[in-house]
């Protein structure tokens, strides 16, 4: 095996090695660590509007007489049996919520079957929703904003899915709306979270995002959101 | 050792999630024009088999290091997600969350997991060299122009 720069044979046998003697905890830490980065971007969000004036509260089911933080990781259960954060600033509130099902833009309550899909993050009204069960959805004008978090890095056709998203769920970002005049509101825009890098294809779609002015964010390891 | 025979004993996820590495390696330090360029110098076929063998020495050892680079960064930026989440939860009166069974809060053990797996990686690589590109690179494209120069 030729060498360059350093003596690849030997770190190759190193690793396989390590990978021997380390798999039963490496599969531990990959068993959570997408729902860890899910958590992070929660977290972000949540930090993203403490640091822009609001008043963060999280509302915890209660489990055993106590309130106790928990995440929803899933696409099935009840909204009520996870916490969520609740926030307010000049007369207004909105909820931020892990894991939520939201009716698309163009469902109607008379279709036969519900168009929904569940989103990694959502921003929405504050209304009560402990009466919805796993399979409800809630209505598409009470969405402010949503997130998708992958645990990954970019390449176009995840960028190209996300705008296809945006297209069911908020098709009226997908305007010309970041003009020269336009300011970030006190809320977030809907956003695709990457843990890694944006690889060059992603990037070339990133580019043409901002150039259409599309009221949307990528974010990554080197754009992260806060 | 053939160019992936070091992932034999890696958890699937590991090489799903890294499979497209000399792919991708291979693309970024030879682009078709770049590949004709180098074999349009070689006048004899023996040459250009020569020639041949040794791109793909360089993108097979380069692919090695930005697997090494990746995969640490992969169980660092692990435990970096874990602190950032616990510590911004702490400051809203929440102690810890549950990934299933898995409890994260402070600096426990399922917080710096990761950072413990990227430190026995980085003590099992005994090539000075080696540790050298992963840790004192920031992007994937600092090692690639490094093995960039030897084309």
């Amino acid at each position: 095996m030729p060498s360059f720069l350093f003596d690849q044979a030997s770190v190759k046998t190193q690793l396989k090695d390590f990978f021997k003697t380390e798999k039963v905890t490496i599969n531990n830490f990959g068993s959570t660590v997408n729902q860890t980065f899910e958590a992070k971007v929660f977290a972000e969000v949540i930090k993203w509007y403490r640091d822009n004036g609001w008043t963060v509260n999280i509302i915890s089911p209660i489990i055993k007489g106590n309130p106790t933080f928990k995440l929803k990781f899933n696409t099935r259960g009840a909204p009520r049996n996870y916490s969520y954060a609740r926030c307010s600033k000049d007369g207004r509130t909105c909820q931020i919520r892990h894991g939520l099902r939201v009716h698309t833009k163009s469902y109607d309550l008379r279709n036969n079957k519900s168009a929904n899909i569940v989103c990694d993050i959502v921003i929405m009204e504050d209304i009560n929703i402990d009466d919805f069960t796993s399979d409800t959805a809630i209505s598409n004008d009470l969405l402010i904003a949503f997130g998708e978090v992958k645990h990954m890095s970019a390449y176009a056709e995840l960028i190209a899915s996300f705008i296809g998203l945006v297209h069911e769920l908020k098709p009226e970002k997908l305007k010309k709306i970041r003009v020269r005049k336009w300011q970030r509101g006190d809320t977030i825009s809907s956003f695709l979270y990457v843990s890694g890098l944006l690889y060059r294809t992603a990037e070339g779609l990133v580019e043409t995002i901002k150039k259409r002015k599309y009221d949307i964010d990528i974010y990554s390891f080197n754009n992260p959101m806060n | 050792m053939s160019s992936t025979d070091f992932l034999s004993e890696a958890p699937k996820f590991i090489t799903t999630r890294f499979n497209s590495v000399n792919k991708y390696v291979w693309q970024t330090l030879f682009p078709d024009q770049t590949i004709k360029e180098q074999l349009i110098k070689c006048k004899t076929k023996a040459e250009k088999r020569k020639e041949i063998s040794r791109l793909k020495g360089i993108s097979e050892e380069a692919s090695t290091v930005v697997f090494l680079f990746l995969i640490n960064k992969f169980f660092t930026e692990g435990s970096k997600a874990a602190k950032q989440a616990v510590d911004t939860f702490k400051e809203l009166g929440i102690k810890g969350f549950y990934i299933g069974g898995n409890y994260f809060s402070e600096r426990n053990e399922k917080v710096i997991q990761g950072d413990k797996i990227s430190e026995k990686l980085l003590n099992s690589i005994k090539d000075d060299k080696a540790k050298e590109l992963v840790t004192k690179s920031n992007y994937v494209s600092e090692i690639l122009d490094k093995y960039r120069s030897l084309i």
